[in-house]
């Protein structure tokens, strides 16, 4: 164990920092400079130059470099162009709705998947299976805006139980900040949940085919105590690497959600930095969610230490 | 008084759209505690599916008619619940791939104690117990092969050994071994074969064991049977069977296996090299078999009169060996059996 999480901690640093690198060198190159665009373009040239060298433009772009990830590892993300807040601040700010909108929508879309993709596996080819794999298909071909939409009318405007838009703040209290965020998260989770359930299907069926199934089944064990007992926990492998993009996707991807529910997340965040040209959020929030989808892959690879013991344990004879 | 395991006229099929295949038909067999019946043929002969149906674990659209009584029980007749406490308990069985035969997410130690938490209702610590002591019974001692051990830390053999300590945790009266050696290194497949040998002596089980190796059977099991095409074509003790060999189909098995050949002199009588006689031809397909005897198209010794009708197993009425029965219209006669080595030479094991 120690050497499988020692390789994959070097994977995760070395990753990260050629992200930061990859970010900074496409942000450096782009056309436009920072500062014409803050000043406009009728600007004076010893202001341009004042404030070019104000915002360390004038530099060696080694330096510059250095200088952003030297703050970036302490946690100064820059000064954002157009709040003249820090980055770390704004950062903070939108992950404290776009994580638990993450969170919420994985767990949501997990407690739904797996059952239903066991379930189906378990009825292969029968009328349960060909039902739920019929929603899901449905599920992976509905937009999640349009299914948001479709919550909001359902539950907000209808039925009136839960708010149709925006997000109260946390210090409105854990109830009210959770009831914002139901039914984005369900909006998100129903087609992720779709397609984890269809990958569990397929992944629990190849699995019961194995022998040790059989072997399972020789023993005395059902056929429903020789699928969560012995084919669930193998077909759960693959199944964690689907869990682990969908939620590098949840982390930022979210935009047209956090529009439709007019949330304050991070997806919104990057939207409007890049049209406000405000570089300097715009490098360290991409840089920072580059690092965090690392961050969860890293933990996806823990994961499959700790569902496979091959890849964890040495074959030592 | 019934035998400890007895199929009676065992028939599966299989329904496909272009009528059903049947898979195995009119087998019967008879077993006592303490006994070990070799079950040989080809690929694809039923050996395996016999195993399968007598566990209760064909393969889903799979029909079996007939009995096959355990003490009586008609286990075609058991609903699923009451085989699931046969399963494991009572019949046994050891797989051909040790490779694949073990959940890899699993402890050894977790998998042999599944059953005995499961069927004896032992205590985790109490079957943990009992798990180290079956596993220093296979010959995987502690403290090197502790019961955390996971399968890929374990060679074949190894996991083999695991295989069988599953088998055997519950003490069942019939262990079913589906070719437990074929996967192995020849080397390894002797221990196996002892320990195997040794455990059915020690616990006083039945012992059917499936392999397509005449001479594993010969070594190992007092009475056997040759199938082919899903039916019995020849039983009897293994000594007469093999001092006999009343179908052509068995003279062709041991022919073709390489045993044969350490057996008989490495060249024949003009000084020519020998090879090994494959039998010439296929296994018919289940959904077109000849309408006689199945073996009519690749016997040397087939006639019109094959091709009849298939010819029922019936005893040959040899003097001394009653249960030796072939089914076969033109069977080898006795005296010619002389030509096929009879004697065990010293060391062939």
């Amino acid at each position: 164990m120690p050497r499988y999480f020692l390789g994959r901690t070097i994977a995760l640093v070395l990753t990260a920092f050629a992200a930061s690198l990859v970010v900074f060198v496409a942000m450096a190159v782009l056309p436009g400079d920072p500062a014409a665009i803050i000043l406009g373009t009728g600007a004076r040239p010893d202001t341009l130059a004042a404030l070019r060298a104000e915002m360390g433009l004038d530099q060696p772009v080694v330096w510059r470099y250095l200088d952003w990830i030297g703050g970036f590892l302490v946690g100064d993300l820059g000064t954002s162009y157009t709040y003249s807040v820090p980055v770390a601040d704004l950062v903070a700010q939108r992950a404290a709705v776009s994580l638990p909108l993450a969170v919420l929508a994985l767990v949501l879309s997990t407690l739904i998947a797996i059952p239903v993709g066991v379930y189906a596996a378990s009825r292969r080819g029968r009328a349960g299976d060909l039902a739920t794999m019929g929603v899901a298909q449905v599920g992976v071909a509905v937009p999640n805006f349009w299914l948001g939409l479709m919550l909001v009318v359902l539950f907000s405007l209808t039925l009136g139980w839960l708010p149709a838009s925006g997000f109260p703040g946390w210090e409105a209290g854990l109830l009210a900040g959770l009831e914002a965020l139901v039914l984005p998260a369900f909006a998100l989770a129903l087609p992720q949940a779709a397609i984890l359930a269809r990958v569990t299907r397929s992944s629990v069926i190849e699995t019961l085919g194995e022998d040790f199934i059989r072997t399972a089944r020789a023993k005395g064990l059902s056929g429903e105590a020789a699928l969560w007992r012995h084919a669930v926990p193998n077909a759960l492998i693959p199944v964690v690497t689907i869990m682990g993009l969908q939620f590098s996707f949840l982390l930022a991807g979210t935009i047209i959600i956090e529009n439709v529910f007019t949330l304050p997340g991070l997806g919104r965040l990057v939207f409007q930095a890049i049209a406000q040209r405000d570089l300097v959020t715009v490098q360290s929030l991409v840089t920072l969610l580059a690092v965090s989808v690392i961050v969860v892959n890293f933990v996806v690879d823990l994961a499959y230490a700790a569902l496979d013991p091959r890849l964890s344990r040495g074959g030592a004879r | 008084m019934s035998r400890l395991l007895e199929i009676h006229d065992l028939r599966v099929e299989i329904p496909a759209p272009t009528g059903a295949a049947p898979i195995l038909e009119g087998v019967d067999l008879a077993l006592d505690r303490g006994e070990k019946l070799g079950l040989v043929g080809e690929s694809g002969c039923g050996k395996s599916m016999t195993a399968l149906a007598v566990m209760g674990l064909l393969p889903g659209a799979a029909r079996a008619t007939g009995a096959i009584r355990l003490d009586g029980q008609d286990l075609l007749a058991t609903p699923e619940r009451e085989m699931q406490a046969i399963r494991g308990r009572r019949i046994a069985m050891v797989f051909q791939e040790p490779m694949t035969a073990l959940n890899p997410v699993k402890t050894i130690g977790a998998q042999i104690a599944e059953s005995l938490i499961l069927h004896l209702r032992l205590s985790k610590g109490e079957a943990a117990g009992r798990a180290r002591a079956l596993l220093d019974r296979v010959g995987l001692p502690g403290p090197r092969f502790s019961l955390d051990l996971y399968p890929h830390q374990l060679s074949g053999g190894q996991r083999q050994r695991v295989v069988i300590a599953i088998a055997l945790a519950c003490g069942p009266d019939v262990l079913i071994a589906d070719e437990p050696t074929t996967a192995l290194d020849v080397t390894i497949q002797a221990q196996i074969l002892d320990l195997l040998e040794d455990l059915v002596a020690e616990m006083g089980m039945a012992l059917v064991l499936i392999t397509h190796d005449l001479g594993v059977v010969e070594q190992t099991c007092e009475r056997m049977m040759v199938m082919y095409a899903g039916r019995v074509v020849e039983s009897g003790r293994t000594r007469d069977v093999f001092a006999h060999m009343a179908h052509p189909y068995t003279r062709g098995l041991f022919a073709a296996s390489p045993r044969s050949a350490l057996l008989t002199s490495a060249r024949d009588a003009s000084g020519r090299k020998r090879r090994l006689a494959a039998i010439p031809g296929q296994v018919p397909d289940p959904r077109h078999r000849p309408p006689g005897c199945a073996f009519a198209p690749r016997c040397p010794r087939a006639q019109d009169d094959c091709r009849v009708a298939p010819p029922p197993l019936a005893p040959l009425g040899t003097p001394d060996r009653a249960d030796h029965a072939a089914a076969c219209v033109h069977p080898h006669p006795p005296e010619a059996g002389a030509t096929a080595p009879v004697a065990k030479p010293e060391g062939a094991r």
